[in-house]
């Protein structure tokens, strides 16, 4: 299938949207590129849609890191939406390389769209340490409580 | 891949955590160094505390196999392969070790699975493979999880009281944890249980050739 076939834009004053499909290969990895050089500007958010995208080689993989490197510098809002573990790995390896607070993947359109329109939310992994955290305490307090109610 | 090697003096002082752990826990784990470079030496130790302090409680909630099995799944939708499959294969050497008998959730599989299914895929088959008498409750469990991961949506109907909590504080620990841990862990990770059974030479040879029995 031709790359102009796996890829697929949407561009709004407010939003950059890119949709690939099939195998992420480096020409597609390319393809994707070209389009946030050209199209993603500094009052646009961008929504990845990855969900078609059933794999990924080297050099996709390679190419996916250089692209998200783009959006990174750019300090642009960002979301990838997958549903295939081995492609939210890669998009946790492209958070984890380039230190991102403000990309994050989900799973379906509603989560992604809820990322977006959150703009005070914190980093992920940052989040989600402090959440852990609290969430620890309370999940050994419902213990404590399970364990002191009278049976 | 985009897989990097953590610096030389991040590996050292690895090394020596690794040696730590794996004189108290038996085992080892392959991204220490990627954690001591993105977080510090404290940072790493405060993550990996409070990590091992929800294992603990999450074991001590669910059981040996039932907790390893969970922490596994939180890490799998993440498609963490040595985290998801170090648990899980930690649950299937506690469970063969208890019963002397495999469950049919077999991590090379799973592995196999990580590299091509979808999310729904991948949850057809661990429902069609706990399918025991004493699955129920995991097997519920690991549905509820997946549905806050795939769609953010929680029905917050706890089978024992602290459900709730317990899913939250695991997705969120491993959540932080798979950031360093994918990035960490190479193109091929090695399979290491998670639990104090890698120790077991006897024990993971036993169940090696069972599950080459059964394959």
């Amino acid at each position: 299938m031709a790359v102009t076939q796996r890829l697929s834009v949407e561009t709004t004053d407010a939003r950059l949207t890119i949709s690939a499909r099939g195998v992420l290969d480096g020409e597609l990895a390319e393809a994707l590129h070209e389009r946030l050089v050209r199209d993603l500007t500094a009052s646009r958010d961008l929504l990845v849609d990855l969900r078609e995208i059933t794999d990924y080689d080297d050099a996709g993989a390679k190419g996916l890191l250089r692209s998200h490197e783009l959006v990174a510098a750019k300090s642009r809002r960002s979301v990838y939406i997958v549903e295939r573990p081995r492609v939210r790995a890669l998009i946790f390896k492209a958070i984890h390389g380039t230190q991102d607070e403000q990309t994050r993947p989900t799973s379906t359109p509603e989560m992604a769209e809820a990322w977006l329109r959150e703009p005070s939310a914190p980093a992920f992994a940052d989040a989600s340490l402090d959440r852990a955290r609290s969430l620890l305490t309370r999940f050994r307090a419902k213990l404590a409580a399970r364990e002191d109610a009278p049976r | 891949m985009i897989t990097r090697v953590p610096p030389l003096r991040y590996r050292f002082v690895a090394g020596i955590f690794n040696a730590m752990s794996w004189v108290a826990n038996g085992y080892t784990a392959p991204f220490t160094s990627e954690l001591i470079r993105s977080y510090g030496v404290r940072g790493m130790a405060e993550r990996t505390t409070a990590i091992v302090e929800l294992a603990a409680l999450v074991e001590a909630e669910l059981g040996e196999r039932d907790g390893h099995m969970l922490l596994g799944f939180a890490s799998l939708w993440n498609g963490c392969a040595v985290c998801a499959l170090g648990h899980i294969y930690a649950g299937n050497l506690a469970h063969f070790r208890d019963q002397g008998a495999l469950l049919p959730l077999d991590e090379r599989e799973l592995s196999r699975r990580m590299r091509h299914d979808s999310d729904a895929e991948l949850l057809e088959y661990v429902e069609r493979s706990l399918t025991g008498p004493n699955d129920a409750r995991l097997l519920g469990l690991i549905r509820r999880l997946f549905a806050i991961k795939r769609e953010g949506k929680d029905d917050h109907v706890d089978e024992q009281p602290g459900d709730s909590e317990m899913l939250a504080a695991v997705i969120s620990a491993y959540d932080w944890m798979n950031l360093c841990t994918i990035y960490g862990e190479g193109d091929d990770p090695p399979l290491i249980a998670f639990s104090s059974l890698n120790r077991s030479y006897r024990l993971r040879s036993r169940y090696a050739r069972a599950r080459a029995a059964g394959r």
